[in-house]
């Protein structure tokens, strides 16, 4: 009977998984609903587009009904922090306004191998386009001729090549659409180079496990800053999952250095650390003699601006814009209308908050899960190409630099 | 004819077939769910390349298990494998699969020694030389990562893994079944003072089941190597629950004995990997997939699990 | 008595001798870094008397991380609308609810713990992280911050061991936790319904549970649900300090003391070793061979024995 009864259980279990998959795959418009009463950010440049596009009359929800479905595959989870949610929220707004499907999976840039079964599966779930951030250059070539075998086009998030052998290779195929990416190794060296205008001289990071491709380009710079202006990372704590190790780790920098000058936050994928460091900061009474930096804006970031705990930080205009410009180009791919023939790479810049107001600024745009960064409409009728012949390369660069200077107007 | 055939099938034991069940009712599950996705080419190589680390690594690691110890440092062996491997590529691709699988068997050589010599219970010296060996593979590594020449990535072939799987698991078959060394295991893990007044050396035992495990996540440490061409910190991070994980799945005692049984390592090891692949073609989410996997461990183990030659269950 | 007076010296001098090491080796850990000590060893002490419940019926936990998360996280949300009422209802229902869960699985599938222990942690931390909603913590209200300091957290851990002590040694169902980890045959057949025993032993960690959940979100302020069986590595430090009490339990029995000596212990290490500027490689290394050392000495010492008894006898017989 019992072992009925679980044999039951178990097929539920799995029917129930499957109605959750149907579901999932069945959702088209929901997720752009739910954004549309949110705050959207425009900028002039793509206004002047949009004003300046023929196509501009016509109902884009038309255009998009006759464009083929198509599927996208995200390396980046959707989930399990603000800046997830909103990067997730508009990567889907867009993809399922072009009448397209889009998955996310976490987990991916962890390790090479994750990377390739990750490309692997969702070739074999049928990906008409892929998407990751690469923990090394080297796996690179084995992506290339999996997505190349099946026809599947594929892009790079937050990274660049830096093997000139591998990046000729892979920007010979046409199954290659680019990669978007930022200077994290100049961020770092930005950041140290403000501390030391705060006449900050020991330093202790938290920061992940050494071979995160991010965090190590990051302290490139600031070993670059530290040679440069004598300052000096006197420990370090890494692989840091929840707030308390953060909390942990602090306590252990000050009782260990009372010479400490400040606590930076390279990266880390716990949430809530920055409010935990500055606990133990202000718990030490340390908090005006010891500062704190951080890359990437914390969910918490004016209310430590305000309580004086943060420094400095520096940080995308939104974690989330990078994937998403790189997705556009590889939506545009997929729906057979490239907006480039070569592929291309987009560069997006960090830029320094170092006070309250500024930071208010920015989280009113981007303190939500929910906030698109441009409305569906401008989405449509300005990063498709079927709807804006100007966009290519150019007008990408350019609408990112519009987007950066307006990000905290 | 019939009625032996009837006979025949009341013998059999629900179960002892149930895995076997349960593994095929996944595929026709997610078969049927997924629009026929999973019986294409593109995803049976998807699943053998998902499956080939994890039932290469459960086989080693039934022999472990049927002695009633476990292991947590196969992860990192396979990652210092995986560096070492790249170390001797970068002198002569010809040198990556001896230096994979020397260090590997030293590393489950070193594991044996910690549990039989020093008499520590599997658990915490397993324990305490994965800590060891991250240490290891950081310093060595040096932060970053190695990379390891192009030209050994052509070595990256499902015929050679399939040949390996292939031969491993027939290796792996007749040690375990019809080798003193394989009924030895069980043995130990049955009674293990009993299997050494029956003069079974039960520390060499344990100490070979050992460094065959460590052998083998060398091994992996190579394949890892040709796939993916980069040895990391992170490589084989997510071997060890994995593998446990296909091991309990596919029925294998955690206090080993003779209910260990060899095919569970095979069952276990595609339906995990078949599970994994089934959801991800049906595009569930992060937190439905690892939602269901628990359920779907649960209630499989509850009802695939031997109660009958287990009287203490713990 | 004297016996007692010596093992109590030979626990203190494990402590103690680290303490001297790492103060002689580097300015900045020394009697300064005794309160950071005290304060970090909490959490995985109070997990550890959970633990050490369950050890002590020979069953294995990796769940009561991701048990505690969730207890936290159910206390933090229930702290926003209620204050410290809310934080402490809501982890005591959390954990009591979440040890229930297990212990009725435990007692229905007839599977083994550490198997359970698995299932319900994938369970536990999708639940947790499905509750923390988008950004992926929870926060509490800056005033229960006190809870998880000084003197407050030295009161809870103090009552959690109390707590423990009077279970493990002054009540029958320790000795009956105790009697079933012995052998569970014998107790059946001496009358003791066994299952009811693990059944109850499972649910005993859930108050425990509780103490580490509201230790955990006090401490930082905020609790964090991670997936991916992130949780577990909440338990590793934990099981250390049982083991290594159960092994300094041949000095002294008294286990709340020995498992705090353990937590000591290796929260001065990873303390030592940051306090000399070393990375995560050579703190994992050092943890790694002090519990070799520590775990595998009385077996080397006698290994060592054999060797020199052989070799005598050989000279004797040589000679």
């Amino acid at each position: 009977m019992r072992r009925k009864l679980m044999a039951g259980l178990l097929v539920l279990t799995m029917m129930v998984g499957g109605l959750t998959g149907c579901g999932a795959s069945g959702k088209t418009s929901a997720g752009s609903d739910a954004a549309t009463g949110s705050t959207a950010v425009s900028s002039a440049a793509v206004d002047q587009s949009v004003q300046g596009s023929s196509a501009a009359k016509e109902t884009t929800a038309k255009k998009t009904a006759n464009k083929k479905p198509y599927k996208i595959a995200v390396g980046l989870p959707d989930s399990g922090s603000t800046m997830f949610s909103l990067m997730s929220n508009n990567v889907k707004t867009f993809v399922e306004s072009t009448g397209g499907k889009v998955v996310f999976q976490g987990g991916v840039g962890a390790s090479a191998d994750a990377t390739i079964q990750f490309v692997e599966d969702q070739i074999a779930a049928g990906a008409n386009g892929i998407i990751i951030s690469p923990p090394a250059d080297s796996v690179l070539p084995t992506v290339s001729s999996m997505c190349e075998e099946a026809g599947v086009y594929w892009g790079i998030t937050f990274r660049t090549i830096k093997d000139q052998a591998i990046k000729s290779q892979i920007e010979s195929s046409k199954y290659y659409v680019g990669n978007c990416f930022e200077d994290e190794a100049n961020t770092g060296y930005q950041v140290m180079t403000n501390l030391n205008k705060l006449v900050v001289k020991k330093i202790a990071i938290i920061s992940q496990a050494k071979g995160n491709t991010t965090t190590d380009l990051r302290e490139e710079g600031i070993n670059k800053a530290c040679e440069q202006y004598g300052m000096k990372v006197v420990t370090e704590a890494r692989s840091l999952t929840q707030a308390s190790d953060a909390t942990s780790a602090t306590e252990s920098f000050l009782s260990a250095y009372p010479d400490l000058d400040c606590v930076f936050i390279v990266g880390t994928t716990g949430t809530g650390m920055h409010e935990a460091v500055a606990k133990a900061i202000k718990d030490a009474g340390r908090q005006d003699k010891v500062k704190m930096a951080t890359i990437d804006f914390p969910d918490s970031m004016v209310e430590l601006f305000k309580s004086g705990m943060l420094d400095t930080c520096s940080g995308l205009p939104s974690w989330g814009y990078d994937p998403f410009m790189i997705t556009t180009v590889l939506a545009n791919k997929c729906m057979g209308t490239p907006i480039s023939e070569t592929p291309v790479t987009l560069t997006c810049s960090m830029f320094d908050i170092s006070d309250t107001a500024t930071a208010e600024a920015w989280t009113k745009k981007f303190g939500e899960a929910t906030t698109l960064y441009y409305d569906k409409d401008t989405m449509l009728k300005t990063f498709c190409k079927s709807n804006n012949k100007d966009l290519n390369a150019d007008f990408m660069e350019k609408s990112i630099k519009e987007f950066t200077e307006n990000a905290i107007k | 004819m019939i009625q032996r055939i009837l006979k025949r099938l009341k013998q059999i034991n629900i179960q002892t077939i149930f895995p076997l069940l349960g593994f095929v009712a996944v595929i026709l599950f997610f078969q049927f769910m997924t629009d026929g996705r999973v019986f294409t080419v593109r995803n049976m190589k998807a699943v053998i390349n998902e499956s080939f680390f994890i039932l290469l690594a459960t086989i080693g690691f039934s022999f472990v298990m049927a002695e009633g110890n476990l292991d947590l440092s196969m992860g990192t062996i396979m990652g210092v494998s995986c560096v070492c491997s790249a170390i001797g590529a970068n002198i002569s691709p010809f040198l990556a699969i001896p230096f994979a699988i020397v260090p590997g068997l030293a590393l489950g050589w070193f594991n044996g020694f910690v549990h039989v010599n020093l008499k520590m219970g599997s658990l915490i010296a397993t324990m305490s030389t994965q800590s060891i060996f991250t240490g290891i593979l950081i310093l060595v590594l040096n932060g970053g990562s190695l990379t390891a020449p192009m030209s050994i990535l052509k070595w990256n072939s499902l015929s050679l893994k399939l040949f390996t799987m292939v031969v491993i698991m027939l290796a792996g078959l007749y040690l375990y079944n019809y080798t003193y060394y394989g009924k030895a295991c069980r043995a130990v893990g049955a009674c293990s003072e009993a299997a050494r007044q029956t003069g079974i050396p039960v520390g060499k035992i344990k100490k070979l089941s050992f460094i065959l495990l460590g052998g083998i996540c060398g091994l992996l440490g190579f394949f890892s190597l040709i796939r993916t061409g980069t040895a990391s910190s992170s490589t084989g991070g997510e071997l060890m629950m994995n593998v446990w994980c296909a091991a309990l799945l596919g029925g294998l005692p955690l206090t080993g004995g003779y209910a260990s049984k060899y095919r569970a390592a095979i069952l276990g090891s595609f339906t995990m990997a078949v599970l994994a692949n089934g959801m991800t073609l049906m595009g569930l989410g992060t937190y439905d997939k690892q939602l269901i996997k628990g359920a779907v461990f649960l209630i499989t183990i509850a009802i695939s699990f031997d109660r009958k030659n287990m009287v203490i269950i713990k | 008595m004297k016996k007692t007076i010596l093992a109590v010296i030979e626990l203190v001098a494990l402590p103690f001798g680290i303490f001297i090491i790492f103060s002689l080796l580097t300015d900045g850990f020394g009697a300064h870094s005794i309160p950071i000590i005290l304060s970090q060893s909490m959490i995985p002490v109070v997990t550890g008397f959970g633990l050490a419940i369950m050890m002590n019926a020979e069953l294995m936990d990796f769940s009561m991380g991701a048990r505690a998360v969730f207890a936290a996280t159910i206390g933090g949300v229930m702290a926003q609308n209620y204050g410290m009422l809310g934080l402490i209802a809501g982890c005591f229902i959390g954990s009591m609810a979440a040890a229930v869960a297990m212990a009725v699985i435990y007692r229905l599938f007839h599977i083994p713990a550490m198997v359970i222990s698995i299932g319900v942690l994938l369970i536990y931390e999708v639940l947790a992280a499905k509750m923390a909603g988008s950004s992926g913590y929870v926060k509490i209200p800056a005033e229960l911050y006190k809870i998880g300091s000084y003197p407050m957290n030295i009161i809870i851990v103090v009552l959690a061991a109390v707590l423990f002590y009077i279970l493990f040694y002054k009540m029958r169902i320790g000795s009956h936790i105790t009697a079933v980890g012995n052998d569970e045959k014998m107790c059946k057949n001496l009358g003791i319904n066994a299952d009811r025993v693990k059944f109850i032993a499972i649910t005993l960690t859930g108050i425990f549970c509780f103490f580490s959940a509201i230790l955990t979100i006090c401490y930082s302020g905020s609790i964090t649900a991670s997936t991916d069986m992130q949780t577990m590595s909440l338990v590793f430090k934990p099981i250390m300090c049982v083991i290594l009490a159960r092994h300094l339990r041949k000095l002294l029995d008294c286990m709340p003391l020995l498992i705090f000596i353990g937590g000591i212990c290796i929260t001065m290490i990873f303390n030592g070793f940051i306090a000399m500027g070393f990375g995560d490689a050579l703190q994992d290394i050092i943890l790694g061979l002090f519990l070799i050392v520590v775990l595998g000495s009385s077996a080397a010492s006698s290994e060592l024995k054999k060797m020199k008894m052989k070799r005598n006898a050989k000279k004797g017989i040589t000679a």
